[in-house]
């Protein structure tokens, strides 16, 4: 658990980034989900339990340093800690493919759960949802993710 | 997904507390929590904010230029407006309204949620913000605060999905509710079929309800739907505030309501 701790306080930088920085990055109403990419990252090194620790106070982070409503973005990152880390636990090594493979999975949960109910009664529908929200954040957050990795050293990441 | 019971058990665990949090939003110790915690967090956004405005400076300085000399104008013009309104009222014999003190303040940090527009300002309890104030930029009504921390404030911009205003459409004085419609534009709600409203038509606050000043300008009207099953028009507002380079703005000070932190 002292893992947790040490990943919380990077969560709790990208946290910081994602409501100032990346907002300059917001492109039609979409930005890159800075502490979802280095939350799933993250998880790829911790077990079931330190990742849904990790999860549930990143999504506390966000919501009280964002605005958006407590315990929104911790049920969100719960949700993709527990099924990222169920779900890649055979894996021995990650590369390229898998990682980005994560990224997609954790955005689809994360911004379909958490638009989908911000938008729940809103006049955009669930194809408005998903044309207008859900997409362009997930492929924002996959084509961010792809440079992040094209950015980064091989040998980094692949120790994930 | 294999996972244990004990796994599972966990998940429910995280689930049942975001799920008490999510229904206790609105209770007094979750909002003086919420209010410490933007009041904590708001110090390193705005040094953040600060660190990334200063690439964008030049950029402001040509702006707020031509806005300057634009609003020179329209300010000869109001003073105008305003000689000939005092002129009028007196002859009327009307109250004078006592216009609301302004307080400036900067953008620290945004919600950085497509479907959550809320914004935090440098300003906050001790500088006399309090819940429900409104918040405008020298384009027009960007929101109001909802959470209020010492020194900083959460605002709900007119593009949030909990954002509402009374308004009423300039020209033809037909009253509304407005509201976010999802995507970058608003919905003004229960215009009757019969209401005159046209494509271009600008809207306003319409002062009803209380928590708005009359006459803030809130956008333009560009689309206006019929159904013939329905009573009502649907008729689409686009804000003239651009609330994605939101920089500076201002609150309007009311002195009717006392100063809570958490409120």
């Amino acid at each position: 658990m002292r893992r947790v701790g040490l990943y919380a306080v990077a969560i709790a930088a990208a946290v910081l980034l994602q409501s100032t920085v990346v907002e300059f990055l917001s492109m039609a109403g979409a930005r890159p989900n800075l502490p979802l990419l280095l939350l799933v990252a993250l998880l790829l090194r911790l077990d079931v339990y330190e990742s849904l620790a990790l999860g549930f106070l990143t999504g506390l982070l966000s919501d009280l340093t964002a605005g958006t409503p407590l315990g929104l973005g911790s049920l969100g990152y719960s949700l993709v800690a527990f099924v990222i880390r169920v779900g890649t636990r055979d894996w021995v090594q990650v590369n390229y493919q898998r990682m980005l493979l994560v990224w997609a999975m954790g955005a689809v949960i994360f911004e379909g759960l958490a638009n989908g109910i911000l938008l729940l009664g809103a006049e955009v529908g669930l194809a408005g949802a998903l044309f207008r929200h859900i997409i362009p954040c997930v492929l924002y957050d996959v084509g961010f993710g792809m440079l992040v990795l094209a950015a980064l050293p091989q040998a980094w990441w692949r120790r994930l | 997904m294999r996972a244990s019971l004990r796994e599972w058990a966990a998940l429910g665990v995280c689930v049942f507390a975001s799920l008490g949090l999510l229904a206790g939003n609105e209770d007094r110790p979750v909002q003086l929590i919420r209010a410490t915690a933007i009041s904590i967090s708001g110090s390193a956004q705005e040094l953040l904010s600060r660190f990334t405005r200063t690439f964008s400076l030049s950029r402001q300085v040509a702006r707020l230029t031509s806005e300057n000399a634009q609003l020179l104008l329209e300010v000869a013009r109001y003073r105008n407006a305003a000689l000939e309104n005092q002129r009028l009222r007196a002859l009327l014999g009307f109250k004078e309204t006592t216009p609301f003190p302004l307080l400036p303040a900067e953008v620290v940090a945004y919600s950085g949620n497509s479907a959550i527009r809320s914004i935090k300002i440098n300003v906050g309890a001790e500088d006399g913000v309090k819940r429900d104030c409104p918040v405008v930029n020298s384009q027009g009504l960007v929101g109001k605060v909802y959470l209020v921390g010492s020194d900083y404030s959460l605002v709900h911009v007119v593009l949030d999905r909990n954002f509402r205003a009374a308004a009423v459409v300039e020209r033809s004085r037909v009253n509304g509710i407005l509201r976010w419609s999802g995507g970058e534009y608003c919905i003004l709600d229960d215009v009757p079929i019969r209401a005159d409203v046209r494509i271009g038509d600008v809207v306003v606050t319409s002062g009803l309800g209380g928590i708005f000043p009359k006459g803030i300008r809130i956008g333009v009207v560009v689309q206006v739907s019929e159904d013939a099953t329905s009573l009502f028009k649907l008729v689409y507002v686009r804000p003239v505030v651009d609330f994605n380079r939101l920089e500076e703005v201002a609150v309007l000070l009311s002195s009717d309501r006392s100063a809570r932190v958490g409120e």
